[in-house]
């Protein structure tokens, strides 16, 4: 069985990653020096608002590391059906640059604002705008950046060769309760009779902390568990040195780099990185369709693969319609989460703060118009290919275990390549994508993470008349301290990548959709229908959240322990834009209309000169 | 509420703006209705739509996503470069009506105006 062959990385992938690394430092010294041609704060954090077509097609929208990892993941349990819960990209090269790109654009000129928080504080005129706004630009982007931060460290562990891992599982480290592990115990006088407990378990491995705490709860007393449980707990932590050293070398990388050279390097090696993606993607496409037999044929054998060891047991047809197979009978994508995740993809591509900061750095209304054009065609032959690929995996790779379906691309990628001439550095190439697309996620992060920090707190409240040379070393502890932050809180891995990634960009999209729509469009909108608008948005995502992780599992979605509720089975984005759209309009109508003076300077023509 | 003096770039782009949800309304409309008619019944028959070199789609994803991705590309082209307007976005607020820039071309001895 190809699934059983336990493929290795070999060095053409570490030495394919490493070149993409001196290449993205290099972009980054590049971008330095065209950031020292003007002020530091347009150049470094706006990039002068220089960008050209290409650079704002293919940076702008295009999603996280989770396009290379949670989605191929996706088409392989689910099948054809994950194609409807990508399909709202079909439209996002329109929607992201067309329903608020050329006004934010505008408006970012009239007012001089560099970041998110600063537009929204200029158009409304008030810093209390500004303040809500960074307070929801810091907690969505950095709870994304830190979950980015470990698919980075877990792709260096991939990369390093005969590492014996080749996954993009989240949960490689396994918890395992070694002999070492119970001397520990002992040492902190943990009791016999419990430790004795504990001997059907030691060299048993488990995938994750909340799998081996259910284990050790059903062998201990209540009391017991409660009181010995974290550190029975403790004493089973895995200590991976492969993972440590790949997240030390991607924070120095991409901190060192984004740090060099601001907003331009993020753009940069993100476009550089894009073209790296579509190149990975479309060879993979073209050797994996005939080595399936087309993907007809690849569609049939998924459907009779089997599941058990029942011989008349097999995935069935459900692979090939919705709301597609899930193995433990749960519906992945009944319509309502169809219609959801249409609205998600759209909305996030509109409502992202790293997106709205690319458009506001665009060149001329120009360039924005062919970087929909640019942008269609890139998801296009991104998006559909992936999936034909993924299902092809199924047909060759049939039965990875539970929980490491993330490993089909670059299982497959090992296993196309292996007979090519020169297959090893194919390989890497198509490997490095990933890495690539999370380098350019954290980059673009961190970037806005930093100006907020340093325009909008800073700059706003403490050192209004801060010097050149003040802001510019503060921006530069900023990254290294929010990298530090990033690289602490991944020691012990963040669970759940893939929720942070949705939660990400869903609460960017319920956020600040609505609020740019109506600074943008609303000659009535004032600063409290504002705030209300983003308060309603985040707040009614956040609710959910946590009223999800109260609940019974749905049974539709993604498997997860951290789920959303899903309100008459549709994603918390529908109920959280709803929202943001009836609060800040009725909060705005129901208070004071904005200044004329601050209108007329937002909404009409510059008087010409007589 | 608009004004007789309203920016012609607040103009263009509400009409656009009203363009690009309507494109998305439909997509979204025709690609959920076709998926859900076509593509919800494990029982129908598995029919393909066979393209090229073994590229084949079964009926409902290509008839409900392919082709309204081929499509949303088309018009995508068309509204990119047939309808939306170019326009002047504006002179960048110089540097010395912005307190906090000045404050650095002060330090910095760079006296002239730093312009987008």
């Amino acid at each position: 069985m190809l699934a059983n062959v336990a493929p290795s990385t070999g060095y053409g992938t570490l030495f394919v990653l490493v070149l993409l690394i001196v290449a993205s430092v290099w972009l980054g010294a590049v971008a330095q020096r065209v950031v020292q041609k003007g002020a530091f704060l347009k150049g470094y954090f706006l990039g002068n608002r220089g960008l050209g077509a290409w650079a704002l097609a293919l940076t702008a929208t295009v999603q996280s590391g989770g396009t290379f990892m949670g989605f191929p993941s996706l088409v392989y349990s689910h099948g054809w059906i994950v194609a409807l819960w990508i399909a709202g990209y079909m439209v996002v090269p329109l929607t992201g640059f067309g329903v608020v790109g050329k006004r934010l654009a505008q408006l970012s000129r009239r007012t001089g604002a560099v970041t998110v928080p600063d537009l929204f504080r200029e158009r409304f005129n008030s810093p209390a705008v500004g303040l809500v706004a960074l307070v929801f630009v810091l907690t969505f982007m950095t709870s994304m950046m830190i979950a980015q931060f470990k698919a980075g460290a877990l792709i260096m562990k991939i990369a390093w060769p005969n590492s014996g891992v080749i996954a993009l599982s989240e949960d490689l480290n396994q918890y395992e309760l070694k002999p070492s592990g119970i001397e520990l115990l002992r040492k902190q006088s943990v009791a016999e009779n419990v430790i004795d407990t504990l001997t059907p378990l030691v060299g048993k491995p488990f995938n994750s902390d909340a799998e081996f705490k259910a284990e050790i709860s059903k062998l201990l007393t209540k009391d017991d568990f409660k009181t010995h449980g974290k550190a029975i707990a403790a004493a089973a932590e895995p200590f991976d040195w492969l993972y440590l050293m790949g997240l030390v070398i991607f924070g120095l990388t991409v901190v060192g780099y984004t740090l060099i050279g601001g907003f331009l390097a993020a753009v940069w090696t993100d476009l550089f990185q894009s073209v790296m993606m579509l190149f990975g993607v479309v060879l993979l496409a073209v050797l994996a369709i005939p080595a399936a037999g087309g993907l007809e044929q690849a569609t049939l054998t998924a459907i009779q693969q089997k599941v058990s060891v029942d011989p008349d047991e097999v995935i069935g047809a459900a692979y090939a319609f919705g709301p597609g197979y899930s193995a433990d009978g749960r519906e992945f994508m009944p319509i309502t989460l169809g219609i959801s995740f249409f609205m998600v993809w759209v909305f996030a591509g509109i409502g992202s703060p790293a997106s709205i900061v690319r458009v506001m750095a665009s060149k001329s209304t120009a360039h924005i118009r062919k970087s929909i054009f640019l942008l269609g065609g890139y998801n296009l032959l991104i998006y559909i290919p992936l999936i034909m690929i993924c299902i092809c995996g199924r047909s060759l790779i049939p039965s990875l275990p539970a929980g490491k379906s993330d490993e089909i691309i670059p299982r497959l990628t090992l296993l196309l390549t292996g007979g090519l001439p020169a297959g090893s550095l194919l390989a890497g190439l198509v490997l490095t994508a990933p890495f690539g697309a999370v380098m350019a996620t954290v980059s673009g992060y961190l970037v806005v993470i930093a100006s907020g920090i340093v325009r909008d707190i800073f700059q706003r409240f403490i050192r209004p008349h801060a010097t050149n040379s003040e802001i510019r070393r503060l921006t530069y502890i900023t990254m290294i301290l929010v990298g530090i932050f990033a690289f602490a809180m991944n020691v012990k891995p963040v669970p759940y990548l893939q929720v942070f990634v949705v939660f990400s960009g869903t609460g960017g999209a319920v956020t600040f959709v609505i609020p740019s729509l109506m600074a943008c469009y609303w000659r009535r909108a004032n600063s409290s229908g504002c705030i209300a608008a983003m308060v309603a948005g985040g707040g009614t995502l956040i609710a959910f959240y946590v009223a999800g992780s109260f609940m019974p599992d749905p049974k539709i979605g993604v498997i997860s322990s951290v789920r959303p509720f899903y309100f008459l089975g549709f994603d918390p984005i529908l109920w959280g834009m709803s929202a943001s759209a009836l609060v800040g309009v009725f909060v705005t109508l129901l208070t004071t209309p904005p200044d004329t003076s601050l209108v007329t300077k937002m909404f009409d023509a510059a008087p010409t000169a007589a | 509420m608009s004004s007789s003096l309203e920016d012609p770039v607040v103009r263009s782009t509400r009409r656009e703006v009203v363009a690009v949800l309507s494109i998305t309304a439909i997509a979204l409309t025709y690609t959920v209705y076709t998926c859900y008619r076509l593509g919800f019944d494990s029982k129908s028959e598995l029919k393909f739509v066979k393209l090229f070199a073994g590229v084949a789609f079964p009926e409902w994803v290509f008839w409900g996503i392919v082709l309204p991705w081929l499509a949303s590309f088309v018009v995508g082209a068309i509204f990119a470069f047939y309808v939306m307007e170019d326009a002047d976005l504006g002179e960048e607020l110089a540097d010395d009506d912005d307190v906090f820039a000045a404050a650095q071309a002060a330090e910095s001895g760079e006296g002239e105006k730093h312009v987008g």
